[in-house]
């Protein structure tokens, strides 16, 4: 586990070692010490207490920052590391960019075969050790230990946002009739994890317009459930759904 | 220094990847209705709408006071979940969320916005016969429980 989260990472190839792997966890590790908000040593905590002067930000802190201004122009202000209360938060950008250059680093040692999966964001290279696409679950949002679709990936990314409201469920006094349908889960499959979890995050915040933001902008597929179980698709996800016969 | 010309190699990598995908992005635009720079804003139907599906789902008859309640602020591995449940005539109504990982603080919302041009479709339990699973349950759990906490307060 590092930077709160459990970090797989399956390499379909007869030379991976130690090392690459040693080399992967380095890096979450360096960057877990950076961007962590639980480290009261990190430069996020440090800046959120304003002990860090804006010209003395570290250049992964600026490049982070830079990302997300994009970000944030290409979401209408749905995607923004900076709280109300005016904290830094870069968590959800930092997962997915800390994936995808984790992948670069397979990559530059010669590796073309694997996927790394740090809290259910992914990137994925290449085939799988049974020679296809890598097969990627969907989980149930109101069932952790079940799978409502399977994927076939190969050299793309995917990312899910999702929060889970049980027991209670919202009421709505102007229409008590209506069933709400707000999104317990939405999946991104993006060219690479950083931009699948960068647009999930957003596309969440928008609630169920977020889907038409996905559907409008090219290179990106959706898979949207709601509280009624019923899943929204953009419009050619179906592409990576896996031709299994139970579907 | 291995590691140093890696990282080096990386970030450089990086910018240029950003850099590129600076110049060939078209932003998506201000699809259907949405007005200037606003956020996006979807008509919801003239008719009852698409979405409707048969008031079966169970609704307890809940006993919470009215009023607003803040939930506790809760580690979701990498972020902060922080809720407020608002219930009126002593039910919830609405759960507001104060800080979510890279979200704004906005309402959930209750309304329901038909999307007539996409596929939908029940999800159904599949196989486990997958390599690895994309899912977002540390928020959820954090999420469920910042709102507990907000509803043991109203309870």
């Amino acid at each position: 586990m590092v930077m709160g989260m459990p970090v797989i990472v399956d390499i379909a190839e007869a030379s991976a070692g130690p090392a690459a792997i040693d080399a992967i966890f380095g890096h979450f590790t360096a960057i877990d010490r950076r961007f962590s908000p639980y480290r009261p040593d990190s430069e996020v905590s440090r800046i959120n207490r304003g002990e860090i002067a804006r010209a003395q930000y570290s250049a992964e802190m600026n490049m982070v920052l830079a990302l997300a201004a994009e970000t944030k122009a290409l979401t209408s202000g749905y995607f923004d590391v900076w709280r109300p209360d005016g904290r830094l938060d870069p968590s959800g950008m930092v997962k997915g960019w800390a994936i995808f250059l984790a992948a670069d680093i397979l990559r530059v040692s010669g590796f073309r075969n694997f996927y790394i999966n740090a809290g259910g964001d992914i990137e994925v290279s290449g085939q799988s050790s049974h020679g296809g696409p890598w097969r990627i679950g969907l989980e149930d949002p109101f069932d952790r230990t079940r799978i409502v679709k399977i994927l076939e990936l190969t050299d793309c990314g995917i990312a899910t946002s999702g929060n889970y409201i049980r027991g209670d469920h919202i009421y709505d006094p102007i229409h008590p009739a209506r069933v709400l349908t707000d999104i317990v889960s939405l999946t991104v499959v993006a060219p690479n994890v950083y931009e699948a979890d960068r647009f999930a995050t957003a596309a969440f915040a928008m609630g169920l317009a977020g889907m038409n933001f996905l559907e409008a902008r090219s290179g990106l597929e959706a898979y949207m459930i709601d509280r009624r179980g019923i899943a929204t698709l953009t419009s050619d996800f179906q592409k990576f759904v896996a031709h299994d016969r139970r579907h | 220094m291995k590691k140093l010309i890696i990282s080096l190699l990386l970030t450089g990598t990086f910018i240029l990847y950003a850099f590129a995908a600076r110049r060939s992005n078209t932003p998506a635009s201000q699809n259907s209705s949405g007005t200037g720079d606003g956020p996006f804003v979807i008509p919801t139907p003239a008719s009852s709408g698409q979405i409707l599906g048969s008031a079966s789902s169970t609704r307890r008859s809940s006993r919470y006071r009215d009023g607003q309640y803040t939930g506790t602020t809760v580690d979701a591995y990498y972020g902060y979940v922080q809720v407020r449940a608002v219930v009126s005539a002593g039910r919830l109504s609405d759960v507001q969320i104060l800080s979510y990982p890279n979200d704004r603080g906005h309402s959930i919302e209750l309304n329901a916005l038909a999307l007539p041009l996409l596929t939908q479709e029940a999800v159904r339990a599949q196989s486990a016969n997958v390599d690895t699973v994309s899912g977002a349950t540390a928020t959820s759990e954090a999420f469920q429980q910042s709102l507990a906490a907000a509803l043991a307060l109203a309870a």
